[in-house]
């Protein structure tokens, strides 16, 4: 499948089947997730090749093959004065609930997402991670076969975070739908996907398991003030595979034994201010930067 | 409580088992729920002040002509059907200077209009929905007002005479109000499809009534501009049409079906604007 917008060619030779639970898709900003999830629901047109989703072309299929969809936008498409439940009921009519059933499963499906005390409050007053839990429930009230959660965690703090991918894990999980979430961060795709399509330039760089692709080894991100391509060199030096994109950030392997010490120790021989030291916030291209270093 | 009598009341999530309807439900929903948004229904007491006003402003000269009626004579002449549309055109043009903004301008400004293209709707079936809704909620004040009128007459002795004439007065009262609501209603949707915002877009829509009216007016009057003008006023041709469908006195020579073809010009064009500025939308 391929699509262009213009002269640019934001997907190109895409192929990859989605199987059931958690898919992550995984890429940098304008690798073209929102693309690829825009072409499954049917609502651009591929320039080439060709798509079925759920055994269906989505451009012939229309609303048949939607209303087995669920999708949760990336950004707020919501009038911030309607309350939840009535947004959650409206779109489950839009799907083809009828009215009495709609009313039910929109109160059902935010308890299922954490809204129960709050359904009734309109969603301009909410929290951004409320919202994004909003978004979920609309995506999730119809009972779809597919839901696309285009960065559900975009805008949420750490602790939203964490708490927004234990839930689409226990969708995808304990509730049976297969998902297919979008992110740009490798750790996140890591910690709720069974597998990932890793897009890059508008290709598939990469499709598979997550333990097959990853191993469990999500690199080490390291920020520093300043000085990361020396931490980068140093540790390099000292045996363990690192790369540095800038002089702000770089990514080491995670499971070698004492990688951490070694940082904490380079760090303070090379007298650098250290911000974080955290495992999940690599990026796909970082991920490829380290490998690139681990076999050049 | 036995064990046999226990019952599980809390089911927490449920696959959904139930029936999954198409298109038309989908259409009729969102026709329901559009009508329901402009008039503030479930939505906070802000929302609902515009349109109760403006509500009670069209209806207020019918209540008044009911008065009126209790207390006049029999065989006294008063106001005739036709003549009760100039009472009520300011409060049309305010009613379809919020309601045609408020039901396609925000879905566009906060993207839901994206949201519902993931649906069971395609941008045909959006518009209409959006067309039939403008044309319901015009129909409070084009077609209520004038119904109280006819109660009130009929109740008070100034009715028609028969109970045939009486059904052919309610036939022209829905045919009145249907013609003004159909004629401004789809006008204005098109109008509004031009802005995101509400402001501008009921900027609009009375500029285009009242200035296009007013100088048309002036070309029909002081400069005696031929009769023909009159289908290209906007302002006035609903009313000329309307006049018609009453059988009662008009300000145009014009043979009836010219002003009719005039008017569903007009409406058919602005379904075209409409239909223009969402022949894509949602499938690029």
């Amino acid at each position: 499948m391929q699509r262009k917008f213009g002269t640019v060619l934001a997907l190109s030779d895409v192929s990859f089947e989605l199987e059931r639970g958690v898919t992550g898709l995984l890429g940098a900003n304008g690798a073209g997730k929102t693309t690829l999830i825009s072409l499954l629901l049917g609502v651009l047109k591929p320039d080439g090749g060709s798509l079925q989703v759920l055994g269906m072309e989505p451009l012939k299929a229309g609303w048949k093959l939607r209303q087995r969809i669920g999708y949760a936008p990336e950004d707020d498409r919501f009038p911030p004065d309607v309350k939840a439940n009535e947004l959650v009921r409206h779109f489950a009519e839009m799907r083809g609930i009828p009215r009495r059933a709609a009313v039910v499963r929109a109160s059902e499906v935010l308890f299922e997402v954490g809204l129960g005390e709050e359904r009734f409050r309109p969603i301009g007053t909410m929290s951004t991670g409320q919202r994004q839990r909003v978004k979920l429930a609309q995506a999730l009230v119809h009972d779809p076969e597919l839901v696309l959660l285009d960065e559900p965690t975009n805008g949420l703090d750490p602790i939203q975070r964490d708490d927004m991918l234990a839930l689409v894990r226990r969708i995808g999980t304990d509730l049976g739908f297969t998902v297919l979430i979008s992110s740009h961060l490798l750790g996140e795709v890591e910690q709720v996907s069974d597998n990932v399509v890793m897009l890059e330039g508008g290709k598939v760089a990469r499709s598979g398991s997550v333990k097959s692709l990853l191993g469990g080894d999500t690199p080490l991100v390291i920020e520093v003030v300043s000085g990361a391509r020396q931490l980068a060199e140093r540790l390099t030096a000292r045996g363990f595979q690192a790369a540095a994109k800038d002089d702000l950030r770089l990514t080491t392997q995670s499971s070698r034994d004492g990688v951490r010490d070694a940082v904490v120790a380079a760090v303070i021989e090379l007298d650098l201010e250290m911000r974080r030291m955290e495992q999940g916030q690599a990026t796909l291209g970082e991920l490829f930067d380290l490998e690139e270093t681990a076999a050049g | 409580m036995q064990a046999g009598q226990a019952v599980i009341t809390d089911r927490r999530f449920q696959h959904y088992i139930g029936p999954r309807l198409g298109v038309l439900y989908a259409f009729t929903s969102l026709t329901l729920h559009s009508i329901a948004w402009v008039l503030g229904l479930k939505r906070s007491a802000r929302y609902k002040i515009i349109p109760i006003l403006v509500i009670a402003i069209a209806y207020l000269p019918s209540l008044v002509l009911v008065v009126i009626a209790v207390v006049a004579p029999p065989g006294t002449s008063l106001p005739g059907y036709a003549d009760f549309y100039p009472f009520i055109h300011a409060a049309i043009y305010l009613f379809v200077a919020f309601s045609a903004p408020e039901l396609i301008c925000p879905d566009r400004r906060h993207g839901t209009l994206r949201m519902y293209m993931t649906s069971n709707l395609n941008p045909a079936v959006y518009v209409a929905a959006k067309v039939i809704a403008v044309w319901a909620v015009l129909s409070i004040v084009t077609i209520g007002p004038v119904l109280i009128e006819f109660a009130g007459y009929s109740l008070f002795g100034h009715g028609a005479a028969n109970f045939t004439d009486s059904l052919k007065l309610v036939g022209q009262i829905f045919g009145g109000g249907l013609t003004l609501a159909a004629f401004f209603g789809t006008i204005a949707l098109a109008i509004s499809t031009l802005t995101d915002r509400n402001s501008f877009a009921a900027a609009g829509i009375i500029l285009t009534f009242v200035l296009t009216g007013a100088a048309l007016g002036i070309l029909q009057g002081p400069l005696t501009a031929p009769d023909w003008v009159e289908l290209v006023n906007v302002n006035t041709l609903p009313s000329e049409v309307v006049n018609r469908i009453y059988q009662a006195a008009t300000g145009t020579p014009l043979p009836t079906w010219q002003l009719a073809a005039a008017a569903a010009g007009w409406v058919m064009a602005g379904l075209g604007v409409l239909a223009f500025r969402y022949r894509g939308e949602g499938r690029q």
